[in-house]
């Protein structure tokens, strides 16, 4: 081991500032052109490409349930306002004593798991929230990717 | 540099390290005062009251060791003689020959100090015109600031000839730093106040990096890392080539700083 001299302790100090900055710099340069290069997470991008479509699916399916529930609801009037049977049972959405926070539940369940409300008693309640979840979870996954997407284009 | 210097004559000094608190960083002052005299080639014998030999395992020379028993809980004269005695041949015969470094650990001065005055240590320093420089150690703590105060009355009771120095760790902290009126920074202005105006204060920064930590459990000092190889540092450590020049870079930068002042202080520059 060398003996310890005022210049020989300059000069190890002197060393590991330079290394010190040395390691910094390429440091900065790494993180600065991983920074540039970071593929996309491709992971990411396959789910979104599939849950993207079953979104899209799932938003057609309550838009035309939608157009459904109104053609059945202007038939309804129609049917009403003609001759009503008696006996013959008005549909929920078109009764007159509908209040607000109904409107809005029915209006709800049809967007989300896109099936019209008349048909829900007929389905099980298993589907209907396997529909609703099944739905949530795309949204969740949808914007996910789409804040990824936002985040790696800025 | 404003750090004035002590008219001490290293062929004839004794240098105590003290602070009476535990983890005060007192053996890592006295390396500090040992690598500095190594480094300018001064001779010197040293000694290490406490409870561990940390200054007989970091350096190459034979260094003499007074453990410390936990278990004692009075002054008994007699044991403190038996004690302490090697420490009066050390003292003395070092006289015209080099510095007598003598690091004292927690809780040991009052101790010594009893030991000083029943053996007239300070007699026998003046017989030999020995200079005695105390170095009262101490960090931003409120109990070491204390103790530190209590640490240069004991000294300067005992050894009326010490010159007292004022040596301020800044390994946890600066005092400087501490907010004006903080518990710690009243504690420093009451306890240490008169004394900063009176005598020489050096200040240890803390190592860069805490780079020394990688080699205190290995015992080495930081004279013997400095001049170390990278590849030795690498096997010691397990470092890679860059971060072992940084870790040597940083001790030696540190040991520049305060040799830097130790040199000053002790009239070497």
């Amino acid at each position: 081991m060398a003996s310890l001299t005022r210049e020989l302790l300059k000069a190890a100090a002197d060393e590991g500032d330079r290394y010190r900055a040395a390691k910094a710099k390429n440091l900065a340069q790494l993180l600065a052109r991983s920074d540039l290069r970071l593929p996309p997470d491709w992971e990411r991008v396959y789910s979104l490409g599939i849950a993207m479509p079953i979104f899209i699916m799932e938003l057609i399916w309550a838009v035309r349930a939608e157009a459904r529930q109104t053609a059945l609801k202007e038939l309804s009037e129609e049917t009403d306002s003609d001759d009503q049977v008696v006996g013959d049972r008005p549909t929920r959405s078109s009764a007159p004593q509908e209040k607000p926070r109904e409107w809005l539940l029915r209006h709800v369940v049809e967007a989300v798991c896109a099936v019209p409300w008349e048909s829900i008693p007929c389905l099980s309640g298993a589907v209907v929230v396997f529909r609703a979840a099944s739905a949530g979870t795309l949204f969740i996954i949808t914007a996910t990717v789409a804040a990824d997407i936002v985040g790696w284009m800025s | 540099m404003s750090l004035k210097s002590l008219p001490v004559d290293l062929n004839n000094t004794v240098v105590f390290t003290t602070g009476n608190k535990g983890g005060v960083g007192k053996t890592t002052v006295t390396q500090g005062v040992l690598d500095t005299l190594l480094l300018n080639s001064i001779p010197y014998f040293v000694a290490q009251v406490d409870r561990q030999d940390r200054l007989a395992q970091m350096n190459q020379v034979e260094v003499l060791t007074i453990l410390s028993d936990p278990e004692v809980t009075t002054i008994d004269p007699e044991s403190e003689f038996r004690r302490f005695g090697p420490l009066m041949d050390l003292i003395i015969g070092a006289a015209g020959q080099g510095t007598a470094v003598i690091d004292l650990g927690a809780n040991e001065l009052d101790r010594f100090c009893a030991w000083a005055k029943l053996s007239d240590l300070d007699g026998a320093i003046g017989d030999t015109n020995q200079n005695v420089v105390a170095l009262v150690v101490f960090n931003a703590e409120e109990q070491s600031i204390v103790e530190s105060r209590k640490s240069i009355e004991a000294i300067l009771d005992a050894l009326s000839l010490a010159q007292v120095v004022l040596v301020e760790n800044q390994r946890f902290g600066r005092i400087s730093d501490l907010a004006p009126g903080s518990d710690i920074a009243v504690a420093y202005e009451r306890e240490l106040g008169p004394f900063v105006k009176r005598y020489p204060k050096v200040t240890v920064p803390a190592v860069r990096g805490n780079s020394y930590q990688r080699f205190e459990h290995r015992r080495l000092s930081f004279g013997a890392v400095a001049v170390m190889s990278p590849a030795q540092i690498m096997g010691i450590t397990g470092l890679g080539m860059a971060d072992a020049r940084i870790a040597r870079g940083d001790i030696a930068k540190w040991l520049e700083v305060v040799s830097d002042q130790f040199e000053h202080l002790l009239g070497l520059k």
